[in-house]
Formats: C-alpha cells, structure tokens, sequence
C-alpha cells in the first residue's frame, strides 16, 4: 500500500511538473502538431487508410516515442545534474518506485500527445479517418502505452549507471521510428532487419493499431497481442533485475553524481 | 596576430568548446549517427509515400536538410552555451564586434556540415542507388557550400534568440522539424497553403534543394545559377540580420539582466 501510495505522489508530481520544461512541452505538444502536419502533407495523396495509420496514428506514436527518450529515459540524466539523484536513490519510499511514478506521470502526457496528432491531423486535413475495430484500438493504444512504460523503466535502470544517456536519449529515437514500422510498413526494410524489428514491442503494437484500422480477426491479432504482452513482461522482469544490479554497481562505480 | 590565423583558431577553439567533453563514439552519434538516421527514415517514408523505384529526388532533399543539423544544434546553441559556462558576460564585454564573435563559429560548421552530408550520400548511393554523374560532383559541391552558408546564417538568428530565452530547446527544435517541412525536402511545396508557400521560400536551403534536385536531373549548373544566386543573397541578408539582431538583443540581454543561466 506504502509502495502505490509513493507511486501515485511520484506521478502526480512528474505529471505537474514535467510539462514545465520547454524540451517536453516540445515533444508533447509542438511535435505532435508539427509531426502530425508533416506526415500529413507526405500521406496526402495516399489511401485513406494509409493516411489514417501512418499519418494519423503514426505520428502520434512517433511522438509518444519521442516523449519516452526526452522524459523517462532523460529523467535520470536530469536528476544527476540537479543533484538529486542521490537523494531520491537513498529515499526509504523506494527508487524503484519513486522511478515508476515519475514514468507514468510522463506516459500520461506521452498518451495526450497522441490524442493532440489524431485531432491537429483529423481536423486540418479533412481525410477520411478509417477505423475498423475500435477495440482492437483501444487494446493496442493501452498495451502500447503500458509497453512503452516498461521501456522507459528499462532505459532508466540502464541510464542510471551511465553519464552518457543523453547522447543515448538523442540517438535512440528515428531507428526505432524505422525499425517498428511506426511511420511506415516494415517491408520496406531488407528482411534481416524485419525480424531485429520483432525485438522491440513497438513493432508489435503498431501492428495491433494497423488491424485497428484494416480490421483482423481474433486469430489474425491475438498473436502480435501475445508478443507484445511476453516481451513487456520481459522487459519489466530486466527492469527488475536491473534496478537490483545498479544497487550495488552505483556505489562502487560512484556514478550517481556529474563528476 | 594575423588574422586569418586569428580567425581559425578562434573557430577550432569554439568547436572545440562545443564537442572536445565528448568521447569519440559521442561525437560521432551526434554528429553523424542522428542525422543520418533521419534521413535514412524520411528517404524511407518517402519511397513507401510516392512509390517510385527511383527515389533520389527525395533522398538529395534529406540529404541536404542535414546541413541545418550542424546549423541549429551547433551555431544555434553557442551563445546559449556561453550563458551555461558563466563567459557569456565576458563575450558580451569583449572589444570584438558582433561578427567578429559570429563569423569565426560558423566556419567549420559550414565544413562540418558538409561532411555529413557526404557521409549521407554516400549511404545513399549504397542504399538508394544515388548516382550523381562525376562531372557534376564541383557543381554539387558548389551548392552544398551555399546551402551549408545559408544554413549557418539562419543558424546565427536562432543562436540570438539564446541571449533571451534560458532554454533554447524549444525554438531549437521547432526549426529544425519546421525545415524538414518548408524546405520541400520532402513534399511539393505546392501542397502547402498558399498562404505558406512564400514562406517556405524565404526559408534557407529551398533553392539549395531544387537546384540539386535539377543538377541530378541534368541540367547545366549556368541553368541553375539564378537558384543559386538566390540561395546566397538569402544567406548573407540572414547573416546581416543575425548581426543586427545580436547587437539589439545583447543590449536588451543586458537591460533585463539574462546574461547568465541563474
């Protein structure tokens, strides 16, 4: 109870506060009206399907993405230079949880983003937007937010032993808008690529929001469901395993500071 | 001190300032690994969108939007930097004339920036079958030092706006998506508003794009050279108004004491 009790505050707190910072207020509100009209104007002559799921969908997700790399993965990165890593690192209430409500305080904005691109899209372009099942939508935006959730937490524990994340952070963003078929179908890629693209769940969700869109049967959907659910649990599972490593890696490598 | 030496060492010391606290996997990242990525995805997105087989026209686009990487994250931050290391002040108090402090910083970016840019294309011709014929290399060449000057000048502008604000991060990258969009590099610019599509005129690299677009078509670089007149004309008004607005802005800096980061 103590421990959803640190949840709740840590998200609340993120939540109000991280939209203070103009480099998230960009990723969650200028680059899902910007990405939005940019791929907009690229899927303009397209289906309207193709224009619903790369141009709608895919801008949003892109930014969501975006909003994990510049907020859950940065947010280590931003404590260290504060010098208050240490600090929340040494709190009784729990670094693991202090960590996982400052994540979903950011997935919460990372979710509005989405909502943003679908609206700024919809409403300048005028397209048909086509959704075949909107429960397929509904399963793949929540599996794909709590995916993505698990990702930051991934990225966090890795960037809590590391100076370098925000380089990291940087890079990290257009492979996996390439690699998850996010802006546009994976076939595209050579096919060695197609399967690497299989290990990160992204690619699982866009798919579930593509059958959102086409229309799938159970059969045709349950599988990418059933990976998308195995490889979060994995990730989480790492996390966990992680969080435990860092414990005793950070104070010998002494990397909880700047210098 | 001679002052062509002065004004390299002044430009190896401030790119030195930007990149020598980062190892070389960073630099390299930074410098080519994030570019390129973009434009690898962009290239993509644009082969999938319009189809065709031969998806240079679109390539040479992103390609050439690279330069604006070196220009906004680079020449962009300096002075916003400066205010992070506490010297901004002394910059401000320095004899040195606005383009005294400017001119030197934009010098390797400009090489830097060409650089990446060839780094691309080389993944293009590996990727994307670009195949530029070799006697119309010096003329492209030609054209990315225009593009990559008159990037570097908007650059200049954008840098000022660092003595205002105390985080650039926003303004930084509104531009840096506003020129993957308003540049043409990677739609016809006639799908935009009309309204817009002067805009998108005025903005840097528009020409530097179509005339290589052009050039990779065929045509002569004495066909191309109004477009690249143009380009140039542009970059030196922004630079004029990247020195204007450096000795306005340092005055309002100093007025409303924002010179520092606290």
């Amino acid at each position: 109870m103590q421990s959803l009790n640190v949840l709740s505050a840590s998200a609340t707190q993120q939540f109000r506060t991280s939209i203070g910072r103009p480099m998230f207020r960009f990723c969650v509100l200028a680059q899902p009206i910007i990405f939005g009209l940019l791929l907009g104007m690229m899927y303009l002559e397209r289906s309207d399907m193709d224009f619903t799921v790369y141009a709608v969908f895919g801008s949003g997700l892109a930014t969501f993405w975006s909003s994990i790399c510049f907020s859950s993965a940065s947010d280590i990165h931003r404590e260290r230079w504060y010098g208050t890593l240490e600090t929340i690192y040494a709190a009784p209430a729990g670094f693991k949880w202090i960590v996982l409500g400052k994540i979903l305080g950011n997935s919460i904005w990372g979710f509005i983003s989405i909502c943003i691109s679908f609206s700024v899209v919809t409403l300048v372009f005028q397209k048909q937007i086509v959704i075949t099942s909107f429960m397929w939508l509904g399963i793949g935006l929540a599996l794909m937010t709590l995916s993505l959730v698990a990702i930051g937490y991934l990225f966090a524990a890795l960037f809590t032993l590391s100076r370098n994340a925000r380089v990291l952070m940087n890079f990290m963003e257009y492979p996996v808008y390439i690699l998850c078929g996010i802006l546009f179908p994976i076939e595209q890629l050579p096919e060695f690529f197609r399967y690497f693209a299989y290990v990160f769940s992204p690619t699982w969700a866009v798919k579930i929001i593509h059958y959102a869109v086409w229309g799938g049967t159970w059969s045709e959907v349950s599988p990418y469901i059933g990976g998308l659910l195995i490889l979060t649990l994995c990730y989480l599972l790492i996390s966990v395993f992680m969080f435990g490593r860092i414990d005793a890696k950070c104070r010998v490598d002494a990397t909880l500071e700047v210098y | 001190m001679d002052p062509i030496k002065r004004l390299f060492r002044k430009a190896t010391l401030s790119y030195k300032g930007l990149f020598a606290v980062m190892s070389v996997q960073q630099y390299l990242m930074v410098n080519l690994g994030s570019p390129l990525m973009q434009m690898l995805c962009f290239t993509l997105v644009a082969r999938y969108v319009y189809g065709g087989v031969d998806v240079s026209h679109w390539f040479i686009g992103n390609a050439l939007v690279l330069t604006y990487f070196n220009a906004i994250f680079g020449i962009g931050v300096q002075l916003t930097q400066e205010k992070n290391s506490g010297t901004l002040k002394l910059l401000i108090a320095s004899p040195s004339s606005g383009v005294g402090i400017f001119l030197p910083r934009a010098i390797l970016h400009i090489f830097d920036g060409l650089v990446t840019v060839l780094f691309g294309l080389m993944i293009g011709a590996l990727i994307f079958g670009f195949n530029l014929p070799f006697s119309s290399w010096p003329a492209f060449l030609l054209i990315l030092l225009v593009a990559s000057f008159s990037a570097m000048a908007f650059g200049l502008i954008i840098s000022c706006l660092g003595l205002l604000t105390r985080d650039l991060n926003l303004v930084l990258n509104v531009a840096s998506m506003t020129m993957l969009g308003l540049t043409g590099a990677n739609f016809p610019l006639e799908r935009m508003p009309v309204w817009l599509q002067p805009v998108g005129q005025l903005m840097p690299l528009t020409r530097s794009i179509e005339a290589s677009r052009s050039l990779y078509a065929g045509m002569p670089l004495s066909d191309l050279s109004g477009m690249l007149i143009g380009e140039l004309i542009l970059g030196i008004v922004l630079m004029a108004i990247g020195v204007l607005m450096f000795n306005v802005m340092t005055r309002v800096a100093v007025r409303l004491g924002v010179l520092e980061m606290f």
